[in-house]
C-alpha cells in the first residue's frame, strides 16, 4: 500500500495541529523578553492575528480540497514558477524541521544532560521521528491524541499543586506595555506558534470523505487555534505566578517555574515529567516538517515512492541543525528580529498571492 | 570516522537492492545525490570545517528591508 493512501480524520487533525502548537511553547521566552507580565496580553494579540491567518488558509483549503500545497503551486504559478515557489517552501519546511531539532538539543544539553555531545540527542531524537515517518502520517496523527491527554493533565496537576506557590501580584502593573513592544510580540506569537500552520496545506488532501465536509476546515482551524491558545495562555499565567520578573531572563522560563513548586516537601522537582512533555511536543513539530520535506521532495521529483528517502535527509537534517546556531542565544536573537519577517514570507505573502492570482483566473475565464 | 563510513555502508547495502528490485532507474539515482551529499555533509561536519548557516544569509537578506 502507497504511504500517500493514508486517510486520517479531522478529529485527528485537530489534535495533531493542537500539539504542533504547543511545540512552539518551548520558545515561549522570546515573545516574554519583549512583552514582560503582559505576556497574556501578547498572546490574545497572536491568537486574533493567527485568526487573520486562518482565513487565508481555509479559503485556499476550500478551493482545492484535494491537492496539497505543491500541486497548488504548480497549479497557480504554472510549471516552471510553481517549481520554484515548492522549492522555497521545502526549504523553508526542512530547515524549520533542523531549526527545531536544534532547540530541544539546546534545551536537553544545558538543562538536563550537560555532558552528553549534541549529536547524540540530536540522533537519538531523529531515529524515533525517521521512524514515524516512515510508517506514515496516520501514525503521528493518531499519536498525537496520546500525548495531548497527556500534557492536558500535567498542566492541570502543574496548576493544583503550584496553587499555593503563586504570587498573582506579579502581573501588575497591568497594560504597562508600549504600543509597538505589543505588537511586536504579539507577531512574534502569531509567526512562530500559529503561523507555522501553512505547513499544514500540504496534509489537508489527506482528510478523509467524511471529514471533507463543506464548513469542516473552518472547524478544524478555529478549535485548534482557540484551544492551542488557551494551553498557551495557561501555561504562560503559571510561568509568571510563579517566577514573575525572573521570566524574561531565563531562556527556558516555564521549566525554571515548575522547578520552584514544593508540596509540603513530599512532591519537589518533578520538571522532569515537563521535559518529557516538551520533548514530544517539540517531536510532533519535527516529524510535521520533516514529512513535509519527504513528501514535499517527492511530489516535485514525481517519484513513486518516499521511504527511501527519509534516511538520507534524516542525515541532512542532523548536520544542518548542528550548524544553524552558533548557541542558545542565537536562537532567541533570531526568533525576535529574523524570523517574524522571513516567517511572514512563506506564512502570508505567498497564500495571499495564491488567492489573488486564482481569482483573477477566474475573472478572465469568464470573460 | 570509521563509524560514519560503516553506518553509511549499511544503509547502502539494505536500501539499493530494494530500489533496484523494484523502482524505475529515476530513483536510484535520486537516493544516490541524496545519500552522496549526506556522507559529504557529515564527514565535513566531522572533521570540523565550518559551514556558513543558511540562517546568516536570510538574516543579511532580512536586514536590507528593515
Amino acid at each position: 500500500m502507497d504511504i500517500e493512501d493514508q486517510k486520517i480524520s479531522g478529529v485527528q487533525l485537530t489534535q495533531l495541529m493542537i500539539c504542533f502548537i504547543c511545540g512552539s511553547n518551548i520558545l515561549l521566552t522570546v515573545s516574554m523578553t519583549v512583552a514582560k507580565q503582559d505576556i497574556w496580553l501578547a498572546i490574545l494579540g497572536g491568537v486574533v492575528e493567527s485568526l487573520v491567518f486562518a482565513i487565508i488558509y481555509i479559503f485556499i483549503t476550500k478551493k482545492y480540497p484535494n491537492k496539497t500545497l505543491i500541486e497548488i503551486n504548480d497549479l497557480v504559478f504554472g510549471s516552471f514558477l510553481g517549481k520554484l515557489v515548492s522549492t522555497l517552501y521545502i526549504i523553508f519546511f526542512f530547515l524549520q524541521g533542523s531549526a527545531y531539532l536544534r532547540i530541544i538539543t539546546n534545551f536537553f544539553k544545558s538543562q538536563i544532560m550537560p555532558e552528553t555531545p549534541m549529536f547524540v540527542l540530536a540522533l537519538a531524537l531523529l531515529i524515533v521521528c525517521a521512524y514515524a515517518v516512515n510508517k506514515g502520517f496516520e501514525v503521528i496523527s493518531r499519536l498525537s491524541m496520546l500525548f495531548l491527554i497527556f500534557l492536558m493533565l500535567e498542566v492541570a496537576f502543574v496548576f493544583v499543586t503550584g496553587y499555593s506557590d503563586m504570587k498573582f501580584k506579579n502581573f501588575l502593573p497591568i497594560f504597562d506595555i508600549t504600543m509597538t513592544d505589543f505588537i511586536k510580540s504579539a507577531n512574534i506569537i502569531g509567526t512562530t506558534h500559529f503561523g507555522e500552520f501553512v505547513v499544514f496545506l500540504m496534509f489537508f488532501a489527506l482528510l478523509n470523505n467524511t471529514s471533507k465536509g463543506k464548513n469542516s476546515n473552518i472547524k478544524i482551524y478555529i478549535i485548534s487555534i482557540l484551544s492551542g491558545g488557551a494551553i498557551l495562555i495557561v501555561i504562560s499565567v503559571i510561568t509568571i505566578a510563579l517566577i514573575g520578573n525572573l521570566a524574561p531572563i531565563d531562556n527556558y522560563p516555564y521549566f525554571q517555574a515548575i522547578r520552584i513548586i514544593n508540596v509540603r516537601d513530599i512532591l519537589t522537582r518533578f520538571e522532569i515529567i515537563t521535559s518529557i512533555n516538551i520533548l514530544a511536543m517539540v517531536f510532533f513539530k519535527i516529524c510535521v516538517y520533516f514529512y513535509a520535506t519527504v513528501s514535499g521532495i517527492r511530489k516535485i521529483l514525481k517519484l513513486s515512492s518516499q521511504s527511501f528517502l527519509v534516511l538520507p535527509i534524516g542525515i541532512i537534517m542532523i548536520n544542518t541543525s548542528l550548524m544553524l546556531f552558533k548557541n542558545p542565544f542565537e536562537v532567541t536573537q533570531f526568533a525576535t528580529e529574523i524570523f517574524p519577517l522571513y516567517g511572514l514570507v512563506f506564512e502570508v505573502l505567498f497564500p495571499v498571492l495564491i488567492l489573488v492570482i486564482t481569482q483573477m483566473k477566474k475573472l478572465f475565464v469568464n470573460r | 570516522m570509521i563509524m560514519l563510513i560503516i553506518i553509511f555502508i549499511l544503509i547502502a547495502i539494505v536500501q539499493y537492492p530494494k530500489l533496484i528490485n523494484t523502482e524505475s532507474r529515476r530513483e536510484v539515482i535520486i537516493f544516490t545525490v541524496f545519500l552522496v551529499f549526506a556522507f559529504v555533509f557529515s564527514i565535513l561536519q566531522k572533521i570540523g570545517v565550518e559551514i556558513p548557516s543558511p540562517y546568516s544569509g536570510i538574516e543579511k537578506i532580512v536586514k536590507l528591508f528593515t
